[in-house]
């Protein structure tokens, strides 16, 4: 390889090559990143969403077994059932939607006091055209304790799948740092090639036209002998020889 | 002209990993490549070829080709991440290339095949030396060649090769690829599979000692195999010019080396006295075992590969000291193992013997010999200087790692062992153990004895010294 051109566009090249050869991999591990923070994120939404299914069929179930078993307002007993059906859905369909084992403990148990919860209402519904039934206290003594438990367990389901995304996150983390260290390490051999590239640039191509601008000023001032102490090499050398050649054909001519 | 050597290696080492159903070690391991391609093609873009090196410039390029080789050699692992800190993979690699073996690794089966073959290649070549890759390759330029080869290769380890240096780089490396080849083979008909037995066989023969499993050797629990690595681990110790001459039946073969029947002999001695002190103490069963797990240890530590089948922290006062002894002596020089070597002892006895002569009868002359030639007086000026070089290197790394926190039994050991290029100790770094578990600033010094070690002292420290650029 000869030519200061041939060698400095090389170097360029290298450089631009490494600059890509950095970006690309940026990109291939920041859409990495991306791609597992959308992950995470998404099933976040997704449980606090089912979350909120379950509270909303619950909360409507608890507004329709006030209204039918203390006021006494009939129009009430289908949204009793329906909102229980509701709630059940909700359940099956967050279930689903997690597909793990360490909350399925928690769902067995929300179905049960599920369960209980609609045993009672279907008792209630029963007596309830009694003369005797006290809705109040009925709701108080039976109703209460179970709506309290379901709430609970609903606290809980969402609490064991937030934080089974604990250890996701942190090996997110973990990654971020290998994610970006072949980048660090990209950059840093570029600082090293850069500082090479410069280092030659200087000592072959810099420091003999300094020395050959010396020696030439040397040279017409005090008519001191064409002498160039640095490196030539290529195009420098060629021009150092002819340098020396126009001198010494000047010597002769005179 | 190295950093193509190590780009070609971490390029082999990603097929391996694209082989393995692209583990994870197949990413890291590619950009590695490229990246070390990039870093080593751009000087030749411009540095000029030249005839002649200095001595100075020889030490530079040597001692600049070893440092530049460990920093690349943590590409890989810092990549690939797991329990690889900037601080474990710079000690990871330097243990690779300068053949120690220590690990800092916990769980060494958790890399994927790559990294597994990456770490073996970073041995196999520090075993023959980065340089001495190189110059192979390299076309023959006047006096360079010989100039580099003088400053990688040891004065002793020049003994017994009688040729042009690039008959003698040719020689040194057919006899290790050599040997790494029939050690392959004959681990794989011990019960390895494949990919085990290249990796132990590159491991076995740079003397490094890393390997595959946690246990290291334990894991296999083969008698076949440990007698197989007992033999690959003795014969990688032994200088490989002789070993050339042996197989191509000249009369300097190792039949006739003082040197090599010094060795073997301390094998044997220091072997049957720690079986005598095991089965003694009612360490192991019986007397073979003793002997089995004795003769193994000895082979590895005297090596400097450090393999382990068994937990010497658990062994005999006494057992220890020998292997402490055997990890200062080590093997012959002109092999792939560290330390002081033992043709220095050698020297250091006989000269020793001759003083005491000399006391009895003053007016006698007393020729230090090996093989029958006397030896100059500066070569054995060389010997006892970098004897005691050796061993205040370990006093002073011993000092700085008690310093730096490490009881004294850690301390000590680990500094032999990193000074020597051993790689297990004992303490918290015993042949079962690693060196995770020491501060980072302890893992710096210890690399900082192993380059040491391997550049032979005087090669590294010279650098520090301002006099020495003027």
């Amino acid at each position: 390889m000869t030519g200061i051109r041939k060698r400095v566009t090389i170097g360029f090249l290298s450089i631009v090559a490494l600059l890509f050869f950095s970006g690309l991999v940026s990109l291939f591990e920041l859409s990495h990143m991306s791609v597992d923070i959308e992950a995470i994120l998404g099933s976040s939404r997704r449980s606090i969403e089912m979350s909120k299914n379950m509270l909303s069929a619950i909360h409507a179930n608890d507004r329709a077994v006030v209204n039918y078993a203390v006021f006494r307002d009939s129009i009430y007993a289908d949204s009793c059932r329906g909102s229980m059906e509701r709630f059940n859905l909700t359940i099956r369909q967050a279930r689903n939607e997690s597909g793990k084992s360490s909350a399925d403990a928690l769902y067995d148990s929300l179905g049960l006091f599920s369960d209980r919860m609609e045993q009672a209402i279907e008792e209630m519904l029963a007596k309830e055209s009694g003369a005797t039934f006290d809705g109040r206290k009925w709701y108080d003594d039976n109703y209460l304790p179970l709506y309290n438990d379901i709430t609970d367990g609903i606290t809980d389901v969402m609490s064991s799948v937030q934080g089974s995304l604990t250890p996701r996150a942190e090996q997110l983390n973990l990654n971020a740092y290998r994610s970006v260290t072949p980048v660090f390490i990209s950059l840093l051999v570029m600082i090293a090639i850069l500082l090479m590239f410069y280092y030659f640039i200087m000592i072959y191509t810099v420091k003999p036209i300094i020395e050959m601008n010396r020696s030439l000023g040397d040279y017409l001032r005090y008519k001191l002998p064409f002498d160039v102490k640095a490196e030539c090499r290529d195009e420098m050398h060629e021009l150092k020889e002819k340098i020396e050649s126009v001198m010494v054909g000047t010597k002769t001519t005179k | 002209m190295v950093l193509l050597v190590l780009a070609a290696f971490m390029l082999l080492s990603a097929g391996i990993s694209y082989l393995s159903n692209m583990d994870t070690g197949y990413y890291p391991l590619l950009m590695s490549s490229l990246l070390t391609l990039l870093l080593g093609c751009f000087p030749m873009i411009f540095v000029p070829r030249t005839d002649r090196i200095s001595t100075k410039e020889g030490y530079c390029i040597v001692v600049g080709a070893w440092i530049v080789s460990s920093i690349v050699g943590m590409f890989p692992y810092l990549m690939w991440g797991g329990e690889f800190s900037p601080m474990n993979a710079w000690f990871e690699s330097v243990s690779g290339f300068t053949t120690t073996g220590a690990s800092i690794l916990d769980n060494v089966e958790a890399l994927p095949r790559g990294l597994h073959f990456w770490r073996m290649a970073t041995c196999w070549v520090g075993g023959i030396g980065v340089v001495m890759f190189t110059l192979v390759i390299l076309p023959s330029i006047g006096k360079s060649k010989m100039m580099l080869s003088n400053v990688e290769l040891s004065s002793l380890a020049k003994d017994n090769f009688n040729y042009r240096t690039q008959t003698i780089v040719k020689i040194i490396l057919s006899v290790y690829i050599g040997l790494t080849a029939v050690t392959t083979l004959l681990l794989k008909f011990g019960g390895m599979c494949w990919f085990d037995a290249l990796c132990y066989a590159m491991s076995t023969c740079s003397t490094c000692g890393f390997g595959t499993k946690n246990t290291s050797v334990a894991f296999f629990d083969s008698a076949v195999i440990e007698s197989v690595l007992i033999v690959g681990m003795a014969v990688a110790g032994i200088h490989f010019g002789l070993i050339y001459a042996t197989v191509t039946r000249k009369s300097n073969n190792i039949f006739r080396s003082e040197v090599t029947r010094f060795y073997l002999w301390t094998i044997a001695i220091a072997a049957i006295l720690i079986a005598l002190s095991l089965r003694k103490a009612d360490v192991y069963p019986s007397t073979l075992a003793s002997l089995r797990y004795s003769l193994f240890q000895t082979v590895s530590y005297i090596t400097t590969t450090g393999f382990a089948i068994a937990d010497c922290n658990t062994w005999t006062s006494f057992a220890m000291l020998i292997l402490i002894f055997c990890s200062i002596v080590c093997a012959c020089a002109g092999s792939t193992s560290g330390g002081l070597k033992i043709d220095r002892l050698l020297l250091a006895v006989k000269m020793m013997r001759n003083r005491l002569r000399m006391q009895q009868h003053p007016n006698a002359i007393f020729r230090t010999k090996v093989d029958g030639i006397p030896q100059d007086k500066d070569m054995l000026n060389t010997v006892m200087v970098y004897t005691v070089a050796f061993m205040m290197l370990i006093l002073a790394g011993t000092f700085a790692n008690t310093l730096l926190g490490a009881d004294l039994m850690t301390g000590f050991s680990s500094a032999v062992a990193c000074a020597g290029n051993v790689g297990p100790g004992f303490g918290e770094v015993g042949s079962m153990d690693n060196y995770a578990a020491l501060p980072p600033i302890m893992k710096l010094n210890l690399t900082f004895l192993m380059l040491l070690g391997r550049l032979e002292i005087f090669g590294l420290i010279q650098l520090f010294f301002i006099r020495w650029w003027r």
